[in-house]
């Protein structure tokens, strides 16, 4: 046993902030019942229309656990973190940590009360009149990834890599009947054996940089010819995907090839060292958008390769993000469902070594992406757009650079230029939603 | 960069521990030695009132389960105390004339009681109340109907106050403060009085604006003389007149220290491979402002950061924000950020027979708040000035309502997105 | 016997009833002058619906054989066919294609390589892949064209070679000549090919059944063994294609010699050495001068890679010159690349004898009788004895 965070998802309590009715208050009514100290709490505002309830979020280092003197609140395996009420000596401390209004402090009896989940069965969410509490058990998020990783323990990635994240969890939903292709990247090291050692049970292929969609291509029609559903799938970089490898992706749109392409975009070349790619976001240093007294980083935007392919046959095209994993799970098998076109997963994967940028940054860094606009969640399902999770109040650009080091150079008015630009990409995806509306499927 | 390194931490408060959960998130063989001049297992002194008052036994205090450090694969050293750091060759040295190795080193050394300036020519024994000896020390010093004094009316003087007027023993209590109120810097005048009253109904003395002193053994006691010649007699004196960095034993070291010693945002002091943090480490506020902040949450959040960093996962304190939360009598007071006038600001005030509340404005964003019998969220309000969200639309519903409308407007703040 | 009803059809047409034949799973390409009406012919068979394979309009000629490979990775029979800049584009898969093995079949209809530029014929082309790892055929005719399409799949799939095969034949000068061909029936060609039929259930594939890694990774020692054993297919080849001939004469009635043809140079004095139609031109050189007499002597070279280098060798030995036309330059040696090769092989004889280099028919223009006799005479003079250049071009004022 060791104090290390593993990386699973617990099961938590889902709530859906602010879609509570007004003036309903069962949660705290049925916690009081079952705990005698409300644990929730409900937050009727109605002078702002607001009305929603709030509790604790069960941090994985949960700041309320590092400020309590006593040591009452300790987080269990189960990833709950728990108050022995018989140590609390009322001191406050926790509430003054938790920034998230995840204490419930007892004013009558001046001691501490926080969400223990009642071990699982959360009696708020059974009484909830409403889908804003829900008991979301891990078992069934991993009924979503339910089938077995197919790819070896222990490849030769950087351990918190985004991209082998993706990796593993989009075969978890794909499963063992189909074909992987990556290209000469990072991904390859899960999928293209090392010398005579395979590194993945499913049939897999290392194409070249230049050739993946079409060597897909030849495979997928002999598979559909020989009366298999086998799907082909690819898993590979924004250098082949946007930049050296675009022609033969074109083309496969165009042409409709039923493949599945998944691009996973660590913006930049970072097997070969972290060089500028055509998708490194403007103002990003790299080896060859280095920044100096003469040069600011990349001198240019981002290509926007969804919806270059939006625009190019692709059937079904979606942005999807590491750290929403249930919606890039709903975009997979909707790319897995469409058989009359190739369907393309743009997979925003941050890379935190050529980013400059902590080891364990990527999620957060992947959910600042969507908060600032920086990277929008769309999809475009033959050609009917919506945005898949809105951003009405952008947050502050800074909150996102702040956590990548290759933006460390830029100055305020780079930095005001870059949150415009994300805003007008934004707004883009917007206006398309408006012009093409997706009315379902 | 594989190579194992060994780390060491002086000191086994909240810093300490913390600095250990922060370098064992990260898989590594690294070693990990925490020294504690205590015997104790670690503890907060925070508890040491509510030891006291007899709301917690000593059995319950260890800040980690007993399993903890082995789980931490960290080595404790306890009854150990540091004398000497030769950053050269990159030891420590301890009382009984060791040394101990380290490629990385914490100094979270905590902190010393002040003793304030004070005639005595008796070397009449001065108490102070910052460890769990003293707290033994008191325990057997105090009888049915003892007389104390205590010097200082600060955090841990009223703290001490309040846990002595809960015991069951008659005792008879004084508090002597040079400043005018109580709780001076944590509570403007307002709040200060009625807290004083809360105090003084329960029959706790003060003597504010005066400070002792001399100190003078009589046949009935302790004479305490204050500075406008009043004399007080009692049975013990007890010093919180406030805390000081422990930093002596650093002296020629090469250690930069100021007030505490000096620590950059990341706790790295001068010294490549020498970190500070918690009641020694004189770090920055949320504002900028240098200086030392020897309260629990500050030093858990700067122990973390030095471990982080100390593991090569470099992350950074973003600063700590004054924040106090007391139980006095059944009645909690809260302070958080700054609630003083001032020029530029504006202040907003509610206050009734249950409570009061008083909020103060810079521009658009909230600078400080002090709640007196008033239900709030000191944390989701530590939030909103601390990542200056603008709030000042919203002035009348947070003064009215400080609980819910802090906690969502923190909640809307820290999603950035659509609050329905 | 069958060995087919004669029709008239272009080098192009011959190669697609060669590709119908052969009974494609798919059919990539990308249109290049002037290999393009090949690529037309089998979309007509398509509409008619006598190609059954699928096709796929690639946007490029990387992609063309790139989707030919995946194809046949995943056990079925892929064609494809280019020209020229086709080719080079396609020059990182071409490399693949024959480094992971697979056992494609694909036309070069020969062409001069840019710049500068034409469409016009060349062996240029051809040349610039003479590295790349395949099996490259050169034809002399339409009817060695269809004939070596053939043979190509089954010397293609045979489990001791698994590498991918070129038929390789100069542009215009066979792609658009019309001569008679003789088209062999369906079931010929089938039992011809009866022996690879299962292959792609044979050999290892991409399937879910049997999973395995193509394209893998590799490092140090198992490198040098996927080299070696890449140079022993390649060499198996060599021995194959003469055994094929063998059998496809007892099928068909019709022989190329295997890996070279030799026209009367069992007791020539000198010889000549070339590859694709500048032969035809040469036979004639020759007649002409033996019936004046001179042992003239010619080898045709069909198996460009591998280079049967031991069998020119022996029909070299003896001889007292050599004289070696090229349509193509090797810019370095400042002479024709098949001259390079020649010049080594002859390394293995006792004696060393003149060898002269003659570069012609550039961009298309023709190897005329009167240059080619040029030449032969000049060789036999430096086999006599007499000083001469070493490289030679015809026509070249």
């Amino acid at each position: 046993m060791s104090l290390q965070t593993v990386p699973v998802v617990r099961d938590t309590l889902a709530i859906d902030f602010g879609a509570c009715p007004p003036g309903c208050s069962e949660c705290v009514k049925a916690c009081e019942q079952h705990r005698s100290v409300a644990r929730i709490a409900t937050l009727h505002l109605p002078e702002v229309s607001f009305h929603g309830a709030i509790t604790c979020l069960q941090c994985s280092e949960p700041a309320c656990r590092d400020a309590c003197p006593t040591g009452a609140i300790s987080r269990d395996d189960a990833g709950v973190a728990r108050l022995d009420r018989g140590r609390c000596v009322g001191c406050g401390a926790c509430a003054i940590a938790c920034e998230w209004g995840g204490i419930s402090f007892d004013f009558g009896t001046i001691r501490a009360a926080k969400c223990d989940t009642c071990d699982g069965d959360p009696a708020c969410a059974r009484a909830c009149p409403t889908d804003v509490l829900r008991w979301v058990e891990s078992r069934r998020l991993f009924e979503r990834f339910s089938h077995p990783d197919p790819f070896t323990k222990g490849a030769s990635l950087c351990p918190g890599c985004a991209g082998e994240l993706g990796f593993r969890l989009a075969f978890r939903v794909i499963g063992d009947d189909a074909v992987v292709f990556v290209g000469p990247g990072c991904a390859c090291a899960l999928a293209n054996g090392l010398g005579a050692e395979a590194t993945t049970r499913l049939p897999s292929a290392m194409a070249l940089m230049t050739n993946i969609p079409s060597l897909m291509t030849g495979v997928a029609r002999r598979l559909r010819q020989t009366g298999k559903r086998t799907r082909c799938v690819a898993f590979v970089g924004d250098g082949a995907t946007a930049d050296v490898g675009f022609q033969p992706l074109s083309g496969a749109a165009e042409r409709g090839e039923p493949i599945v392409y998944i691009c996973y975009d660590n913006e930049g070349y970072m097997n070969t060292g972290v060089q500028r790619s055509g998708t490194t976001s403007h103002g990003a240093r790299t080896m060859t958008s280095p920044a100096g007294p003469r040069l600011k980083g990349k001198g240019q935007p981002a290509k926007e390769v969804p919806l270059m392919m939006a625009f190019n046959g692709a059937a079904y095209v979606a942005t999807a993000n590491i750290a929403y994993p249930e919606d890039f799970e709903a975009k997979l098998r909707r790319a897995l469902d469409v058989e009359d076109g190739l369907s393309y997963l743009h997979l925003y994967s941050p890379c935190y070594v050529g980013w400059e940028s902590p080891m364990d940054s990527v999620l957060q860094i992947s959910r600042r992406a969507v908060e600032t606009r920086m990277f929008p969640m769309w999809e475009a399902d033959h050609g009917k757009f919506r945005i898949t999770h809105p951003v009405d109040q952008a947050r502050p650009i800074e909150e996102f650079t702040s956590l990548i080091g290759r933006f460390r150079h830029l100055g305020h008015d780079d930095l005001k230029m870059l949150a415009e630009e994300a805003q007008a990409r934004y707004r883009r995806i917007e206006a398309l939603c408006q012009a093409m509306p997706f009315n379902g499927r | 960069m594989n190579s194992i390194r060994q780390h060491v931490i002086v000191g086994a408060g909240t810093a300490g521990i913390s600095a250990v959960e922060a370098l064992r998130k990260a898989p590594s063989d690294d070693s990990i030695t925490l020294i504690s001049a205590e015997s104790d297992a670690p503890y907060s002194p925070t508890v040491l009132p509510h030891l006291l008052a007899g709301r917690i036994d000593e059995r319950q205090v260890a800040l980690r389960s007993a399993d903890f450090f082995d789980r931490a694969r960290c080595r404790l050293m306890l009854g150990r105390t540091v004398t000497g750091l030769d950053a050269e060759r990159r030891t420590v040295s301890l009382d009984d004339g060791s040394r101990v190795s380290f490629d990385r080193l914490l100094l979270a050394v905590g902190s010393e009681p002040l003793m304030p300036k004070i005639e005595n020519p008796d070397r009449v024994e001065c108490l102070s109340f910052t460890r769990i000896g003293d707290l033994r020390t008191l325990r057997t010093r105090l009888k049915r109907g003892s007389r104390v004094a205590i010097l200082g009316a600060g955090l841990i003087g009223m703290e001490l106050a309040d846990a002595l007027a809960h015991l069951p023993l008659g005792i008879r209590v004084l508090v002597v403060e040079q400043e005018k109120q109580v709780l001076p810097r944590t509570f403007n005048e307002t709040l200060a009085d009625e807290v004083l009253e809360l105090f003084q109904n329960k029959g706790v003395a003060f003597a504010l604006g005066r400070r002792a002193a001399a100190l003078e053994k009589t046949r009935d006691g302790i004479a305490v003389t204050l500075s406008d010649a009043s004399a007080h007699v009692v049975d013990l004196v007890v010093a919180c007149v406030g805390v000081r960095p422990r930093i002596g034993f650093l002296a020629g070291s090469g250690v930069a220290v100021g007030r505490g010693i000096l620590a950059d945002r990341r706790m790295a002091t001068n010294l490549a491979g020498i970190y500070a943090a918690g009641d020694a480490a004189e770090g920055f506020s949320a504002d900028g402002a240098a200086g030392c902040h020897p309260v629990l949450p500050t030093a858990a959040a700067q122990g973390r950061v030095a471990g982080a960093n100390m593991a090569d996962r470099p992350a950074g304190h973003e600063g700590w924000l004054p924040a106090n939360f007391f139980n006095f009598f059944g009645k909690v007071a809260v302070s958080v950020g700054d609630a003083s006038a001032g020029p530029e600001r504006e202040s907003l005030k509610r206050s009734n027979g249950a409570g009061h509340a008083e909020l103060f404005f810079e521009g658009e964003r909230l600078v400080g708040a002090n709640f007196l019998g008033v239900p709030t969220d000191p944390g989701s309000l530590s939030m909103l000035i601390k990542k200056r969200v603008a709030v000042k639309e919203h002035r009348e519903l947070l003064l009215n309502r400080p609980l819910e409308a802090s906690r969502w407007l923190a909640a809307r703040a820290q999603r950035g997105e659509r609050v329905k | 016997m069958n060995n087919g009803a004669a029709r008239l059809l272009d080098g192009n047409k011959a190669a697609a009833h060669a590709v119908l034949l052969c009974r494609p799973d798919l059919v990539a390409a990308y249109p290049i002058t002037p290999q393009t009406p090949l690529l037309e012919q089998l979309y007509k068979f398509k509409a008619e619906g006598r190609l059954v394979a699928e096709t796929v309009e690639v946007e490029g000629e990387n992609s063309a054989l790139s989707a030919a490979m995946g194809t046949t990775v995943a056990g079925g029979r892929a064609f494809t066919a280019t020209s020229s800049m086709g080719l080079t584009f396609m020059y990182d898969a071409y490399l693949f294609a024959s480094g992971t093995r697979v056992p494609v079949v694909m036309v070069i209809a020969m062409r001069e390589q840019t710049a500068p530029t034409t469409v016009s014929c060349g062996q240029q082309d051809l040349m610039m892949v003479k590295e790349g790892g395949w099996i490259q055929l050169v034809c002399e005719s339409c009817q060695e064209i269809l004939d070596s399409i053939i043979v190509a799949y089954r010397l293609a799939e045979d489990p001791q070679v698994q590498l991918p095969v070129n038929v390789c034949y100069e542009g215009y000068y066979l792609s658009h000549l019309s001569e008679a061909v003789k088209v062999p029936s369906q079931e010929a060609v089938d039992q011809f090919l009866e022996p690879v039929r299962a292959n792609g259930n044979q050999r290892p594939v991409l399937s879910t059944e049997h999973p395995m890694t193509y394209g893998t990774f590799v490092v140090g020692d198992l490198y040098a063994e996927y080299r070696y054993k890449h140079c022993q297919a390649m060499q198996r080849a060599a021995g194959l294609l003469d055994s094929l001939d063998g059998a496809f004469a007892g099928a068909f009635g019709r022989s190329y010699g295997g890996a070279l043809e030799p026209y009367r140079a069992d007791d020539a004095e000198f010889l000549m050495v070339t590859m694709g139609t500048a032969s035809g031109t040469l036979k004639g050189v020759v007649d002409q001068l033996r019936g004046e007499g001179v042992a003239a002597g010619l080898v045709r070279i069909r198996m460009f890679r591998p280079f049967p280098r031991r069998q020119l060798a022996e029909l070299m030995r003896g001889k007292r010159a050599v004289g070696v036309v090229d349509r193509s330059v090797s810019f370095g040696w400042d002479a024709g690349h098949l001259f390079i090769d020649v010049k080594a092989a002859a390394q293995d004889l006792e004696r060393r004898i003149p060898i002269v280099s003659f570069i012609g028919g550039l961009a298309g223009t023709d190897l005329r009788h009167d240059l080619l006799e040029g030449a032969a005479r000049a060789t036999l003079a430096r086999g006599r004895g007499e000083p001469g250049e070493e490289v030679v071009w015809l026509g070249l004022e």
